[in-house]
């Protein structure tokens, strides 16, 4: 093929020939197949191209989607935060120092001491076994447990969500992609260790796969984290992986974010109710009799 | 002295037009600081879509516009922001379109009223091709969008660290050849995008 030739040809993919010449060149189409065949093949690697360039605008716009919905922090609520975390680790401190220097006099079960309000304005348990409401927690993580919806503990089955999940069909990819003739790739490996269960490995040869893989890798991290039941770094993996918008995962992307985000944290904050109400209302979506069996789980 | 770049449309069609990281800044400047994302999500929500809608929607016209742009579709006619605008009304319409049996009006925009696949690729097409670049490795992607998007054999020796602009040439020759080995591979994808005959 000439260079000539294959620029007429992109002329042609690009609608530029002029109307005449674009009538012969169909002729030509029609005709003749190898032409016929190069011009397809032409048209498929401009459409490939344009594909990675679609692709990287996505992840550029699911950054600055991040970007808008957590504007980053101002310096100043940064040094606040760090002043706050700084007190109560010195008031923590500053605690069982005291506790240890002065320790409470031992209150005998047999005859209760009586309160004396010169000596502490704390009230004094009745027997050993109560704790006084206004005493300090006895332990650190009591202290520092956060007021935090995830933290609460959860009415429903984690269980029963998992069994929610997709099949992961990492085989069904490795199988669609494989080149038996050449050795497999880290991407192969990761989801050979991944149906062994060899999770480690598999997140070990997910690490430093080519940006093309990326909607794979996402799809593969999410599953061993989920199978890990670290539910909120699946969650993470699968909104990436929905957010770039590739068709291999269509809806299971969703889906899976979904699972995750209820499984780390139930229907605690409106985005997850939002996607959940969402799958449950769109007939169309292949998800939505579980997305109710979910809502089942979650009464 | 402010060393902030003021974003005239012809400061953005110059970025998308450019090299990886000017095309970054351009989009970065145009969802950022034009107000344009909140114009397209009222748009979309007052005419009965949801903020997903609105969202998905604006992104959807954001690849058709660069894809326009980088055609040279945009003859300044109107404001950038105003094109765009037409693009998203133009793709709304198309969905609203095919969700209702009535004939909608179609908007009053700019823009061609042909059906979005003309830019937009099928969901089949795209998994299709997904698969094909997925045999590439990161640098053959790299160079290849660095070709299709005209930068300069020298730029794009400078990008890869390559020794000279033969080298880079040579590169994007052997990338291109093991992406046509990819495609021609893949007969799903030969199948789809055969010419139709009549």
């Amino acid at each position: 093929m000439t260079e000539d030739f294959s620029e007429k040809i992109d002329a042609y993919l690009q609608g530029k020939l002029p109307t005449g010449e674009q009538a012969d060149f169909e002729k030509l189409l029609a005709e003749n197949p190898a032409i016929a065949r190069e011009t397809t093949l032409r048209q498929a690697e401009m459409h490939a191209i344009e594909r990675l360039i679609e692709q990287d605008l996505r992840r550029e716009m699911a950054n600055l989607e991040t970007e808008i919905a957590q504007p980053p922090q101002k310096k100043g609520s940064k040094i606040w935060l760090a002043a706050a975390v700084a007190l109560l680790v010195f008031s923590v401190g500053f605690y069982f120092f005291q506790k240890k220097m002065n320790p409470p006099p031992p209150a005998s079960p047999a005859e209760p001491t009586k309160l004396d309000p010169s000596q502490s304005r704390e009230p004094v348990a009745e027997t050993p076994a109560e704790i006084p409401k206004n005493e300090p927690a006895p332990s650190l993580p009591k202290i520092e447990k956060p007021k935090n919806p995830a933290a609460a503990p959860r009415k429903f089955s984690v269980e029963k969500i998992a069994a929610l999940a997709t099949p992961s069909n990492l085989q069904t990819f490795v199988r669609g992609q494989q080149n038996t003739a050449e050795p497999p790739d880290d991407f192969e490996k990761a989801a050979e260790a991944f149906d062994r269960r060899d999770f480690a490995a598999a997140l070990r040869f997910s690490e430093n796969l080519p940006a093309a893989r990326r909607p794979e890798t996402w799809w593969l991290r999410g599953h061993v984290f989920f199978q890990q039941k670290k539910y909120a770094l699946a969650a993470r993996e699968f909104q990436q992986l929905a957010a770039a918008k590739t068709d291999l995962f269509r809806d299971r992307d969703e889906w899976m974010c979904l699972l995750s985000l209820v499984a780390e944290r139930g229907l605690a904050d409106s985005a997850t109710a939002q996607i959940l109400r969402k799958i449950e209302a769109d007939d169309a979506h292949p998800f939505q009799s579980d997305a109710r069996k979910l809502r089942e789980i979650l009464k | 002295m402010s060393n902030q770049k003021i974003w005239t449309d012809a400061a953005i069609l110059e970025g998308f037009c450019g090299n990886e990281t000017a095309r970054r800044e351009a989009l970065r400047a145009l969802y950022l600081q034009t107000g344009l994302r909140e114009k397209a999500l009222h748009m979309v929500v007052s005419h009965g879509g949801s903020a997903d809608d609105g969202r998905d929607v604006f992104q959807e016209a954001i690849i058709i516009a660069d894809r326009k742009l980088r055609a040279g579709e945009f003859r300044g006619g109107a404001a950038l922001s105003t094109w765009i605008l037409g693009i998203v009304k133009w793709l709304w319409w198309s969905q609203l379109q095919k969700n209702t049996r009535r004939k909608l009006s179609p908007p009053d925009t700019d823009h061609d009223l042909e059906s979005p696949e003309k830019w937009l690729l099928t969901a089949e097409r795209n998994a299709a091709l997904d698969q094909a670049i997925g045999g590439l490795g990161e640098g053959c992607q790299r160079i290849l969008k660095m070709y299709a998007l005209q930068i300069s054999m020298r730029q794009i020796a400078d990008e890869m660290s390559l020794a000279s602009e033969d080298q880079a040439k040579s590169r994007a020759y052997q990338c291109r050849e093991k992406l046509r080995k990819l495609i021609l591979k893949n007969s799903i994808l030969l199948e789809l995008l055969k010419p139709k005959k009549g």
